[in-house]
Parts: C-alpha cells; structure tokens; sequence
C-alpha cells in the first residue's frame, strides 16, 4: 500500500445505544453510531481508502477480487463457480448425485446447471476443469448427510484485533463459502490465482481470516444449538482456487495491522466531509491511474467538455451522497446491530423478528413453508397484500450464525406462511441449513440497496457528456444538463402563454 | 368502424371534455425538448393537485402520440407499482390494448402478454434487466410503443426501448421522486443509448415526499428544480374533478397551510356530489344508529364531518415504536361498521368506507375490530395516496395534554392531513383531538382543518 499515512486505530467502536437500539428515536439525520461494517468493506478499506470511499458514498459495488491482474470480464465467473461447486458438493451429500469421474461427466453436470449462461464456456475452460481435475477424489470421499454448510453469515459485535499488546473490538459480518464442520475447516472460493503459485491471492487469504475471526468471537449462546460447542479456535482456514488449496495462518500480526488501519476509514468517510481527500492522498495508486485495478474506471473516469455545467452538477449531487448513506445507516446497519444486540424473544415484541418453524421445504428448493404464530402471520399476510411489504429475510441458525436468505411472500393459509427463495444460486434444503429443532426466524427486508443504486446512478451521471459541441447539442440528456444547472432556459413549454389572470374563470 | 378510429373518437371525446389548462399540458408533453430553438429546454411539470386528472393529462398524452405515431415509444415511470397499473387501466379504458401497452414488473412469475404484463428479473452478471425473457417476449417488448414501470425499475424499459428511434420519458407522481432517484432514471438512458425526444413531470409538489430518514432527500424533483430555476412556472391544474366541494374546502384550507401557490376549484359535475348522489347512489337506512355514535355523523348532506375525540383515551407506543390510540380505532371501527351497514344501493350493493391513519400500529388495531369482510377497508395514508374513495374516515391518533403529534408536525410529513382528506370523494369523517392538535398544539393545518367553514363539528362521548 502505497502513501498510506499512520492511523490511528479507534479506541471504542460508536454502536447504537439506549434509545436508538431499542428503536425508540424517530431516525433522522445523521446517525448517532458508525456503520456496521462487512467483511467486503473492511477488505476494501485495506485494499485502498479511496475505493472504500468510492463504495460507501458513491454505490460503486465492484469486487476487488473480480477482475484484477487482468483476467476474464465476465461478471459472475467467481460466483458461479462457487455456486457449482455448493451445488454439487451439496447433492453428492443429499444423494441426489453420483460423484462424477471424468471431465465429461462433470461437464455435463455444470451444462446442465449453468444451463444458457453467457459465461459458461470461459468458465469451463479456465477454471472449473483445473478444479475438477484436483477434486474427483475429494468428491468421492464426500459421506452422505456431511455437515457441511453453504453461504453462511457470521457476525458480532465484538471481533476481537490485537496489535502491540493492545485489543480491540469492532462489528463485523461476512459470509462464510463453506463451512466444513466434520473436516474443521473453512474454505474461501476463488477464481483468482495461476498455476503454479505458492501462496493465497492476498485478497481472499485476508477474507478467510477475517470471516475466521468472527466465528471465533461468536459467544457460544449466540450459536445455533448445534453448533454451540464446536471450537472454531483449531479451524483450518482453506482459500481454495482453481489450480490449488492453500492453508491460511490464523496467527497472523499483519492482518491485525491492517485491519486496525481499514476500520478507522470507515467512520471518517461516513462522517467527515475531510475524509475525501485524505482518501484520495492515501490511494493504492498514488496519483498515477493503475488501470488494472477494478476502481479506475471510477476514480478516473473520463471527463467530457460538455455539459459546461458539469462543475455545478458535481457539487450539486454531493450535497446527497452522505445523506443517502445516511439512510442505509438508519435501515440497514441499525437492524444488524439491534439483531445481534438483543435476544430474539425482545426483537419480536420490538416488531422486528418474526419467529417461526420450518414445516416444509419445497423440493426444487424455491419455497419455504413457516409456521409462525397465528397473529405474526397474519400480520405478514395482511400487510404483504395490502402495504406492498412482501420481503423478507428468512434466518435459519440464529442472526450471528447461520444462512439469510431472501424470500417474498407468496400465500398464507392460517398460521402457515409460503415464502418463495429469491436470487439464491445455492439450492437449500432440510439438510443444507442450518436448523436448530426446525426452528427458523424472519424480518421484513428494507430496500436499502436503493439509495446504493441511487448513489451509484448519481456518481455515474457525472461522467456522462459529448467531447463536440454538435453532438451535445443534439444530446437530449446533456441539455437537461446545461438547463438544470448552466446558462440554457428553462421552459414548461414552447409559447408560455396564459399568465394566471388570463386564464379562464 | 375500425378499432383505430373508435378510440380516436374515444379518445377525441374524452379531450374534448378537457379545460383549457389540462389541454395545454397534454401540448406540452407532446413537445419536443429542443422545439423552441437551441437556447431554450422544454421540460413540461404538471402540477396537479388531487382529483384534477393528472394522470388522465399523462395518459391523453399517450394516447394522443399513439394515434399518430405508429413508430417511436413512450416510457411511462411512476413511482408505485399502483400508479402504473391505474395509468395502464386508463390506458385500455381508452381502448389501447396490450399490443400498444405494456406494463413491466419485477416478479418473473408474472407473465400475461394479453393483459399487457411482463415480470423479469436483473441479472447482475449479464447485467440484463429483462432476465428470463423468452425470444418471443423480448420481441414484444421491442415492438410495443408505450412501456409502463416504477423508476426503480426503469431499467426494464429502458433496455426495451433501446432499439427504438425515439423514446419520450414521462414521469408521473414526482411527489415521491426526489432528485437522486431522478437522476439515477437519467443515467440509466446513458447506459441503454438513449437520446430521448421529450421528458415531463406529472404530480402534487404538495403531496407525500418518499419515505425517509433524511430531510435533503425529502424535496420532490420539481421543489429541486425550483430551486435551481426560480423563475421556472409550472402547468397548475386548477379544477379538481373528484371531492365534494364542502372537502374541496378543507383540502383548500390544508393546500393555504403547506403554503400553495394557488387553489383548488370544483368542476360542476363533482361540486354537491354525496354518497347518495351520482354516481355512488347509496340508500341511507338508519338501520342502528347506536347510543354511542352520533347519527349526524353519517347525514349525506355533510360532507365533511370532524369528530373531536378530546375525551377519548389516550396514544400509546406499540411494538416497533409505531403509535395506536385503542379508543379511536374503537370508534373509527364503529363508524365503519354502520356506514357499511346503513348505505347501500339499489341492487343491495353495501358502502365500503375507508380508513386510514398515519400508524401502522393504529391500523393494526383497527383492523382487529373490524369484521373480516371490512378488515381490508383500513390502510395507511402513505398507502392510499393515489387513490380515491367515496367515504374516508381518518384517523389522527394523538391525544396527549402536551399537544404533541410526532412527525405530524413535521413541515413535509404533515402532507399527510392534506393527502388522508383529500382521498374522499363524497364523504369525510375526521377523527382528531382539538385539545391536542388546535387548544395547545395550535398546528397550523389541523387549525385550518378544523376551521373550514364548511365542516360540521361533533363531539365524541367518552
């Protein structure tokens, strides 16, 4: 990391308290607390401030790990691959599968899941056969009802760093690739990395530790019952690429530095309007644009000549970055730390957590049927009908520790609830959540990634012009540019006629 | 008679109805945005107060571009899924049909090419809104001319029109549109290549801003653009064609207290409508009139009725921090009832009166003491902007000695008062306390509420 000036680290994270946890203040403003970080941001934040800076107040979501070094471009190849792999992995275990034993067999396999996918051809032949060619063996070895979980969250409020004799703690939430409990590891998945190397792509190594140190700062009473005396102290931490496992240290005095450093980003972008440039001074790039990285077409977009008025826009639009932030804060970041603050029996009198029973999982793995009690589901059903809140996050283990997943509301019959799963790669079923006695919780899902998206669109609307003078003449978008904020009138229409008092009586 | 030249004399005798005002905004949406030379921007905003058709302005609009472009679109943006599905509706009332009109959601499993209905989802990795289309699908979605979604997902119909020569960008209640969320749309025609002819802004400035924690994100797009642009004048509908006019008064009262530039006035054909009138004609059969609720409360001949509940109990906090006073949703629920019970029509057809409150939790209750065939009869103010309803009853909630009212008393959130009472078409029953809201609180719109003159004051029994 280059120009990266001393930080220094934050004594005492700002959580909410008293009031504003128990949900009592009418939100408003700035938030009285710092964001809840996730484990992405953190590794960010270390990566380089100003990208933190480009994530948390102008919506850019690029992964760090997506595309560097010059890769393929496709979106999604990582995710996909994880996804096949959890697929897979997961229906060996279910039976469902036989462990394929040739690459025409796993093929097939990934065809038939992927199915039409654009990417599918680039992701066969670069990563998933180097994978496969490793892995029949281990895939053989998979025993029937493995405890093995996929796309699980794990957060707290108290995630321990030590550095130079001191210790300190600070919120944290991420979400685990897999979790292997009979083998004791964690793995990390990745398409990064070549072959041949020796270590971890530094990215997800970090990941893995980080993801490494919320478990092990989860009190056991947080835990899902079946999980509550398993020691993740002597876990092996696994990032696993295409071409190689490599073991990740857990003692590891770097990484505490570094997050130490990453987390004080955090709260001066989300409060100090300083920050900004503080952030641009300490980029990883320096003031030279390293066009490998992901965040260059953010940090150095082109700027065009027109709209003239450019400079009045910018300054325009930044007047609700914060705020949008802001929202996010009171929405999104609230909530984690009310679920993770208070038992579940007071986030349900808070109106926050719905309590319920798994009854049924579809078998195609799309629809969850809940039992709840009577009153909660007929409050989800009434106000999913008529107040259009149909969303929701089923929560199977506890909010420290388990899998989220998004679901809408579909129908209601009495006590029962249908949920329909949205936007999961990784298929779910009895075996593959985590469910302490079939016991399952809900929340209603704000759309906070809307303001993210808001935030995005405004940051992105500032690079947009013409470089001729013709062709933003005729460009509609750039003229409502120069008449919002430059020298061009602005009119209702083409003849303002009909001034107040000349209109009919 | 072809099917085109019956909905251009459909469409000929609905425009013919319209006055002078409403006439000019549906020209200026017609406009282009460059029609009056290089040094000038045509940005038509409509400001239309309730119930004077400013989605019937948008849709005339539509209907008037269809009749003479056979080529080209129309992308129709609302924030609600609601308001896409009344201006569809208005849409096929003019006879449009879903080979012209097309309504874009994001629930993939909803798919009805007859009823004009497309769900899809967003891909992230393609980065294609128009997920899980088929071929057949995407080519219909290519040829329909006028696309209707929430600016959310605008993304859908902007990645359908981005074939089209020429679009135009309507968007319709920007009371809840605030400029980030404007300006996201505008990115969104970048990234889709589109050079759009037109663009204009339908809505009530006055009217509810988007939910949120943040007062900058609370003006609408046109308070934005007033501000950039003082000297900008908007299109001011003026006629309201929906309340009676004893509530066009009160509405009128509440417009003067949130600082509106002009008035509304009543059309003729609504100015003395009452539940008994046109076009609800209800019965009244005082079938039981009760001890405890007062029968002038439900006299057709007043519109507007408030009902002082000073001596009601008082609000409390419910789960989730949201408020409910249980003797008011108590008698908001009675008078629900008997309304219900005690007009009807002709054919036997019973009045579905319309509750609605600011709290979620007063909701709640009320709809615990409703029957289960009237439970869906209570709702938000938030929720029921946009609509209309022959008979409302709101409910204000508060009821403390210190006149405190919460966020009611916030300048733009107190729109609620304005939005709750102007969704009555021919009745209004108002639920306050005048301790709390007007004797100590003295809050300027519950005042000008309670003084319209044209009210009729009763008094709740404890």
């Amino acid at each position: 990391m280059k120009n990266m000036s001393e930080r220094i680290p934050i004594s005492q994270w700002r959580a909410p308290e008293g009031e504003v946890l128990e949900g009592n203040v009418f939100p408003s403003g700035q938030p009285p607390f710092y964001p809840f970080p996730t484990v992405s941001d953190v590794i960010t934040a270390s990566f380089c401030p100003r990208a933190i800076f480009q994530r948390v107040l102008h919506g850019v979501n690029t992964d760090i790990s997506a595309s560097r070094g010059g890769g393929l471009r496709t979106k999604g190849l990582g995710t996909r691959f994880h996804e096949f792999i959890a697929y897979l992995k997961t229906s060996i275990a279910e039976g469902d599968l036989t462990p394929p034993r040739s690459l025409a067999e796993l093929m097939s396999l990934f065809r038939l899941f992927v199915r039409d996918w654009e990417g599918a051809d680039n992701l066969w032949r670069f990563y998933l056969q180097d994978w496969g060619n490793r892995k029949f063996e281990e895939l053989r070895q998979i025993i029937p009802n493995a405890r093995t979980y996929f796309e699980t969250t794990a957060a707290s409020l108290n995630v321990r760093f030590n550095y130079e004799g001191e210790e300190y703690e600070y919120p944290l939430e991420g979400i685990i690739d897999e979790l292997d409990l009979d083998g004791e590891r964690i793995i990390e998945r990745t398409i990064r990395g070549r072959p041949g190397d020796d270590r971890p792509p530094a990215q997800e190594a970090y990941q893995a530790w980080l993801l490494w140190k919320i478990l092990c700062s989860i009190d056991r009473n947080n835990r899902p019952e079946e999980l509550r005396n398993v020691d993740f102290t002597v876990f092996n931490l696994i990032v696993e690429t295409p071409f190689e496992n490599f073991d990740v240290e857990t003692n590891n005095p770097d990484f505490e530095r570094q997050s130490l450093d990453a987390y004080t980003w955090i709260p001066d972008i989300t409060t100090d309007w300083r920050a900004e440039a503080e952030a641009r001074r300490s980029s990883a790039c320096g003031f030279e644009p390293d066009f490998s990285c992901p965040f260059s077409i953010d940090c150095y977009g082109r700027i065009w000549q027109y709209p003239e008025a450019r400079p009045r826009m910018r300054r325009s639009f930044r007047e609700f970055y914060r705020p949008l932030l802001w929202e996010i804060m009171w929405t999104r970041d609230l909530l984690e730390y009310q679920l993770l603050a208070f038992p579940s029996n007071i986030l349900r009198e808070m109106g926050i957590l719905f309590s319920g029973r798994v009854a049924s999982i579809s078998r195609d793995g799309r629809e969850v049927e809940i039992e709840a009690q009577r009153d909660d589901a007929s409050y989800v059903s009434v106000f999913s009908r008529h107040e259009g809140v149909g969303r929701y996050t089923l929560i199977f283990g506890t909010p420290s520790l388990g899998q989220r997943v998004e679901a809408s509301f579909s129908q209601s019959n009495e006590d029962r609830l249908i949920m329909r799963i949205a936007g999961r790669g990784v298929p779910i079923s009895q075996r593959t959540l985590i469910l302490s006695g079939g016991s399952g919780a809900f929340f209603e899902s704000k759309p906070w990634f809307l303001n993210r998206l808001a935030q995005y669109g405004l940051f992105r609307l500032q690079f947009v012009g013409r470089g001729r003078r013709e062709t933003a003449m005729a460009d509609s978008l750039v003229q409502l540019m120069e008449s919002l904020f430059g020298q061009k009138a602005l009119r209702r229409e083409r003849n303002e006629r009909l001034s107040r008092d000349q209109r009919p009586s | 008679m072809s099917a085109y030249r019956e909905i251009k004399d459909r469409v000929e005798e609905r425009y013919s109805r319209f006055d002078q005002l409403q006439r000019q905004a549906v020209e200026a949406i017609l406009d282009e945005w460059s029609s009056a030379g290089d040094e000038v921007f045509i940005l038509p905003v409509v400001d239309g107060p309730p119930g004077t058709g400013k989605t019937s302005v948008g849709t005339m609009a539509v209907a008037n571009y269809l009749l003479e472009n056979r080529e080209g679109g129309i992308t129709y943006l609302c924030y609600t899924h609601f308001a896409t599905d009344v201006a569809q509706g208005s849409l096929r009332g003019l006879g449009f049909g879903f080979r012209q009109v097309a309504r874009l959601t994001p629930n993939p499993v909803e798919r009805d090419l007859r009823r004009g209905v497309i769900g899809s989802s967003y891909d992230p990795w393609s980065g294609s809104y128009l997920e899980g289309l088929s071929a057949n699908e995407r080519r219909y979605l290519q040829e329909v001319q006028v696309l209707l979604c929430t600016l959310h997902g605008s993304g859908r119909a902007l990645e359908s029109m981005r074939r089209k020569q020429e679009t135009r960008i309507i968007v319709d209640e920007f009371s809840q549109v605030n400029p980030p969320i404007f300006f996201m749309t505008l990115q969104r025609l970048r990234r889709f290549n589109l050079n759009p002819l037109g663009y204009a802004l339908l809505g009530d400035p006055l009217q509810l801003p988007v939910v949120t924690t943040q007062p900058l994100l609370q003006p609408n797009i046109a308070d934005y653009i007033r501000r950039l642009r003082p000297t900008y004048h908007a299109h001011e509908l003026e006629f309201q064609f929906r309340m009676h006019n004893d509530i066009c008064e009160a509405v009128n009262s509440l417009r003067r207290a949130l600082n509106a530039g002009f008035y509304l006035r009543s059309s003729d054909s609504v100015r003395d409508r009452d539940l008994t009138s046109d076009p609800f004609n209800f019965r009244w059969r005082e079938v039981s009139s009760g001890e405890e609720v007062s029968r002038e409360i439900f006299d057709p001949q007043h519109a507007l009725v408030i009902v002082d509940t000073s001596n009601l109990g008082r609000e409390e906090v419910t789960v989730g921090g949201s408020k409910r006073n249980r003797d008011e949703a108590g008698l908001a629920a009675r008078i629900a009832i008997e309304f219900n019970r005690s007009f009807q029509t002709e054919d036997g057809i019973h009045l579905t009166p319309m509750v609605l409150t600011p709290y979620s939790g007063q909701v709640r209750e009320i709809r615990n003491m409703l029957p289960p065939d009237l439970q869906e009869c209570c709702t938000t103010i938030y929720r029921s902007q946009g609509r209309e309803y022959p008979c409302v009853i709101v409910s204000f909630v508060w009821n403390n000695p210190a006149g405190f009212i919460g966020f009611l008393e916030d300048f733009r959130l107190r729109a609620q008062t304005y939005v709750a009472c102007s969704r009555a078409q021919a009745k209004l029953v108002v639920l306050m306390s005048r301790h709390c809201f007007i004797d100590v609180g003295g809050h300027a719109d519950f005042v000008e509420l309670y003084n319209t003159r044209t009210a009729h004051l009763v008094r709740a029994r404890a």
